[in-house]
């Protein structure tokens, strides 16, 4: 009875975890930016600091906390990076004072707040969390 | 107040910042560190190990501070301590910096900068961002490169094509440092330094181009030919106790009559890095007196990424030329990185090199031996006997906080 509901609980966590792992992520940013669109390659340019606008509008990237699911995925399918190889990446940026990463929030709520009280910033969170005190400027 | 200063200094500036990082979010921390130990099978040092096991060499620990003033003028202010065991666990500031941003392509640093003459010259305390538990030493070794950062101004600008981001660094600058010679360590003033760096890179592959230009002067040569070894072992060739018959002996070998001159790097290195990992880098300094050698480097590393193990294994080269001491070797190291967290490799090495049967005419029927990257002299002037073939083991562990 007990290994049952061990196991159940796995697969329940299983299940979970590929929820959040198949999610969609929305990159968003303040309502009134007059940017409607962008490529991966522009986010991912920003996300990593080797420039700071998109089709010449500066932004101030924020980035979901590297504990959440969502930024594996978006570290690994839009930076093109698994976790190790953005800590090295940034190793090289920061310790040579070539570019910063993004500051880290905790949650989708966090980055939502942040990005509507900014008007030069971008985020992304899960496609579900989207509410109208943002604009989508990309849907990955 | 010494340039130097204690160990504990790093750790009461750590204190002090951490506190005025938490009070004010403009300033940002960040550290690195590397643990070590290294030994070889030889009675001879080698690449600055010996049969005793050596946890300074490899060990080291940096600090770095960002500010940035949050106004309009996209200014940041950069310090980095950097304390290393080989050094006796002496803090130095490796860089102090102004970074200004004018536009989203050009990036321009001035102060105290770390130079580009290879593909991990600037980062090449930081563990984290090589596979190796330490860079090939025939190319990255302090006798092709003795220096890490000069005081000058770099100006880095970002393109994009297509997918690919092209990126050129120029750096201009000038800084004092000391140059192995003759066993002895003689001060060396770069009077300038101009290298250019491009870099071509895509999501897997990485394209480095470079060159750099010294000007030197080291009015310390000149004492050179009156180091006791030095003028016993001309005077042993030569012969004679006579200071006029050794100074001319000095000279015609170049010892005494080069207090300045040129050095040019010319540095081309790939990098590809997927499921399979390739580094390769080819390297020559190209030097125009007989005191201080011209080298000709290279390395090619291949790997292979199964989860967090990386199997490697590296072919690396060195040779020189153009100077009484010779140091020509290869060596074929295997290695193993664990990547232990995101942020921090443990790194194994076995390296086995072999030194070439090589030698330079010091004069007609008068040979001095070749030495590798052994820490000594050639026989002839005092040094030990090197045997052909040394083994060497490394071990790392590195983060990122």
């Amino acid at each position: 009875m007990k290994s049952s509901k061990i196991i159940s609980a796995l697969l329940v966590s299983v299940f979970l975890t590929s929820t959040a792992f198949a999610a969609s992520i929305a990159v968003i940013v303040h309502p009134d930016n007059s940017l409607n669109d962008a490529s991966k390659d522009e986010i991912k340019r920003l996300f990593l600091s080797k420039t700071d606008a998109i089709k010449g509008k500066k932004l101030k990237a924020v980035a979901q906390n590297n504990s959440q699911s969502i930024r594996i995925v978006f570290d690994e399918d839009i930076l093109g990076k698994n976790p190790s190889k953005v800590k090295a990446y940034w190793a090289r940026m920061v310790f040579t004072a070539s570019g910063m990463p993004p500051p880290e929030l905790d949650s989708n709520a966090a980055i939502i707040k942040w990005v509507s009280e900014n008007p030069d910033a971008i985020g992304y969170i899960e496609d579900a969390a989207v509410n109208s005190s943002v604009k989508v400027l990309k849907n990955l | 107040m010494n340039k130097k200063t204690p160990g504990i200094g790093l750790i009461a500036c750590s204190l002090l910042y951490a506190g005025l990082s938490q009070a004010n979010n403009e300033i940002r921390t960040d550290a690195f560190i590397t643990a070590g130990g290294i030994f070889t099978d030889s009675n001879v040092p080698f690449e600055g190990a010996g049969k005793d096991i050596n946890f300074n060499r490899l060990s080291r620990i940096g600090l770095q501070y960002t500010y940035t003033p949050k106004h309009d003028i996209p200014v940041t202010f950069t310090g980095q301590l950097l304390a290393r065991g080989d050094d006796d666990w002496a803090v130095a500031a490796e860089w102090a910096l102004i970074s200004y941003r004018p536009s989203s392509s050009w990036l321009i640093n001035v102060g105290k900068v770390r130079t580009a003459l290879l593909i991990y010259s600037q980062f090449y305390d930081i563990g984290v961002t090589y596979p190796w538990a330490t860079p090939p030493e025939e190319v990255y070794g302090t006798y092709n490169i003795p220096f890490t950062s000069m005081g000058g101004i770099e100006v880095v600008n970002t393109q994009f094509i297509g997918d690919w981001t092209l990126q050129t660094r120029l750096q201009t600058g000038s800084n004092d440092f000391t140059v192995p010679a003759m066993g002895l360590d003689v001060p060396v003033q770069m009077e300038h330094l101009h290298a250019l760096q491009v870099n071509l890179s895509g999501d897997s592959l990485s394209l480095t181009l470079g060159y750099s230009d010294i000007g030197w002067q080291s009015q310390e040569l000149n004492t050179l030919g009156a180091d006791p070894r030095v003028q016993g072992a001309f005077g042993a060739l030569a012969g004679s106790n006579d200071p006029a018959v050794i100074a001319g002996l000095a000279s015609q070998v170049g010892i005494a009559n080069t207090t300045n001159g040129k050095a040019e790097f010319f540095d081309l290195g790939v990098k590809y890095d997927n499921d399979i990992l390739i580094v390769a880098e080819i390297v020559k300094r190209r030097l125009g007196n007989t005191t201080f050698p011209t080298v000709e480097a290279g390395f090619v590393t291949a790997g292979y990424h199964f989860n967090k193990y990386t199997p490697l294994v590296t072919f690396s080269r060195g040779e020189t030329s153009g100077s009484l001491i010779q140091q020509e070797q290869a060596s074929l190291a295997l290695g193993l990185s664990i990547t232990t967290s995101a942020s921090s490799l443990l790194k194994f090495e076995v390296k086995n090199t072999q030194i070439d049967d090589g030698s330079v005419a010091l004069m007609p029927g008068l040979n001095v031996d070749n030495v590798g990257l052994y820490d000594t002299l050639p026989t002839l002037f005092g040094g030990s006997p090197v045997e052909d073939s040394v083994n060497k083991v490394s071990i790392t562990f590195s983060t990122v906080l």
